[in-house]
């Protein structure tokens, strides 16, 4: 079995740049503040959003990218989806380059983004949008009624397709995005946090038919964004960990989690988890990484994920710690370890952080 | 997959097929019906500028009626009659005004409505997206035109007579629209390149600012001065206006000394134009996918 995608040193960066004011009182000659902006871009800071990426996905395997906001996912997606140009480094999408031979690519590839108002014509219905990408695609009508109703069903937008996006909810609009995907047929599937902003059953009907028809009957090669561990852990063959641009693994789950085999992890449910706190058990010996995730913001409650080398060692003195800070622990167990914990391990913080 | 073409690629599997001509000829008249559909849903805004247009059709009517014989000198060659010049001229300003603003304009809507991004992935291309959006363009302008001449014949009694050479006319107005729409393509390449985003830009703000003083749209250029009329000669559009019209009031025939000399012009400006405007529009979609900043929300 080949690789559908080679990744060789894959650079991008981009320049921060100051958005131009709306109000700056040019109204529609907006462009004279831009004219005036071009001299400050030049001296803007670069920020590396992909730094050096290497990475081979075999054809017909479900890849994942697992990352917290920001550590370049959708940017490398873009690259490989020929919508960014790279700025080094080169790859391989269906043995066709991605820079030299971008029309090849484009020809073997099925973008998902997340963002909901996507290309939608919002005076056109769902279904009608719907045949709207399926022709222009050349699928023939019968194929593509039978696409778009199986992927309505899928979706769960069957009662609302005789509604325009604009009728419909912003997750409705995701599964629209979801839907356009699932009813063109291309060796290479990219998506990119596609469940974003559904509810769970919807989440997980989605994520079945990723697995079992896209990915085991029809042997699509998919590359799936997320920073939902529980649905890279759950769909993917392999999966890489993003952060900061790079990839600080690669490999299947249990060979990820295999990394953190040595350490114990503690989780402690509690009431008052805040940074100061998390810093200060961050701080106790014997402990390697903490990172929280705060379920109710007004009254911080949520669940402290601890790795250490010794837990019935350190437990007293985190504990300790908690009631200084005012916090009430409601639950402590032991743990097993996640992708999240892997994260934590190479990265030092947590997915949410 | 069956419904998709399959071809060998370097690892030997499927891909969607190329778009054909009829996929792209659809992708172009879906785009546009698409336009027309959102048109509809603010026609009052379509009547609104219509009627501003009238107005001032009747404004420059009335004030030449005010000047008397004063203009007669300067219409000769147009057949004598202001109110045919004036409303020819706002009804083909129309048309090259679409050519000046609907490659920005498209790209304005591509960008800002998230389609690029959706487009440039598929097998049709933004070029497909962009020409729907300019044929409504054109659309809008043809109805434009007619309801001026319609206005015209209706409230001034223009009348092209029997010697109209439309042939000509056309010629002129094509021509015209061809070395426009170079410098509408670089209006459009000031969206990425100068970030000229808001629906505007630089370009054509300054060449629609010229173009109403000094092209001969509502006036002839002999009545400017010397720097005016300078300046007036630089812009394709004087040539497309004076051709079109010699040939629809007076009856010009393109053997005319003074039609092949408007459109020897229009044919060198095309020839500067357009391969400037195809340069800088090419360098913008290459910044633009450099930068990622093919739609909004990327």
């Amino acid at each position: 079995m080949g690789y559908a995608i080679e990744v060789l040193d894959l650079t991008k960066k981009f320049r921060k740049v100051k958005r131009i004011p709306t109000d700056a009182g040019f109204g529609e000659a907006h462009w004279i503040m831009a004219l005036g902006l071009k001299l400050k871009f030049l001296k803007a800071e670069e920020m590396v959003a992909v730094d050096h990426v290497n990475l081979k996905v075999k054809e017909g395997e479900l890849f994942g990218l697992l990352g917290p906001n920001g550590a370049g996912k959708t940017t490398l997606i873009k690259c490989l989806s020929t919508l960014l140009i790279p700025d080094g480094g080169s790859a391989l999408i269906n043995g066709y380059d991605v820079l030299r031979e971008s029309d090849r690519v484009k020809r073997c590839i099925n973008l998902v983004g997340s963002g909901n108002w996507i290309g939608f014509d919002w005076a056109l219905t769902v279904r009608e949008n719907l045949e709207f990408f399926a022709n222009m695609y050349g699928l023939r009508s019968g194929v593509a009624k039978e696409r778009i109703d199986e992927a309505l069903k899928i979706v769960g937008l069957k009662e609302k397709e005789k509604e325009t996006p604009s009728k419909i909810s912003s997750g409705m609009r995701q599964k629209m995005i979801i839907a356009k995907g699932f009813i063109i047929r291309t060796p290479i599937f990219f998506m990119d946090e596609p469940t974003i902003g559904l509810d769970p059953v919807s989440a997980k009907d989605i994520r079945t038919y990723i697995k079992e028809k896209l990915s085991e009957e029809l042997g699509e090669t998919i590359v799936l964004t997320t920073h939902y561990m529980q649905e890279a852990e759950q769909l993917c063959d392999r999966i890489a960990i993003m952060d900061r641009g790079k990839i600080v693994a690669c490999g299947t789950t249990r060979e990820l989690k295999d990394m953190i085999v040595r350490q114990e992890v503690i989780e402690i449910e509690a009431i008052n988890i805040g940074t100061k706190l998390t810093n200060e058990i961050r701080r106790i010996d014997l402990v390697d990484n903490v990172a929280n995730h705060i379920d109710d913001e007004a009254t911080l409650t949520g669940t402290i994920r601890i790795h250490t080398k010794d837990a019935e060692l350190v437990l007293p003195a985190i504990l300790n710690s908690i009631e200084r800070n005012d916090g009430k622990v409601l639950h402590v167990a032991a743990s097993q370890p996640t992708l999240e914990d892997v994260f934590m391990k190479l990265t030092g913080k947590g997915l949410m952080e | 997959m069956s419904a998709q073409r399959e071809l060998a690629s370097p690892t030997g599997k499927y891909e969607v097929k190329k778009a054909d001509w009829k996929t792209m000829l659809w992708a172009v008249w879906a785009n546009f019906k698409s336009a027309v559909l959102g048109w509809t849903f603010f026609l009052a805004s379509f009547v609104m500028n219509i009627t501003g247009m009238v107005v001032n059709i009747c404004i420059f009517y009335f004030l030449a009626t005010f000047t008397g014989s004063a203009m007669a000198p300067y219409l000769a060659k147009y057949g004598g009659n202001f109110a045919a010049y004036i409303v020819l001229g706002i009804a083909f300003n129309s048309y090259l005004g679409a050519s000046l603003n609907s490659f920005y304009n498209s790209y304005c809507n591509g960008y800002w409505g998230c389609s690029f991004e959706l487009y440039a992935t598929s097998p049709v291309g933004i070029k497909a997206y962009m020409a729907g959006v300019i044929l409504f363009d054109y659309f809008v302008a043809t109805i434009s035109v007619f309801l001026y001449i319609l206005f015209g014949v209706a409230v001034f009694n223009i009348s092209f007579g029997s010697g109209a050479n439309f042939g000509v006319a056309a010629l002129a107005m094509i021509a015209g629209m061809v070395a426009v729409g170079g410098i509408g393509l670089v209006a459009a390449s000031t969206f990425t390149l100068l970030n000229a985003k808001q629906w505007s830009n630089p370009v054509t703000w300054f060449v629609n600012f010229l173009t109403g003083l000094v092209s001969g749209v509502y006036f002839p250029l002999e009545v400017l001065p010397e720097w005016g009329r300078a300046i007036g000669y630089l812009l394709p559009q004087t040539y497309a206006y004076d051709a079109a019209r010699m040939a629809l009031l007076s009856g010009a025939t393109i053997t005319n000394p003074l039609i092949i000399s408007d459109l020897s012009e229009l044919f060198i400006s095309a020839l500067i134009t357009v391969p400037i405007g195809v340069f800088l529009f090419r360098r913008s979609l290459r910044k633009a996918e450099k930068d990622g900043t093919l739609s909004r929300w990327s």
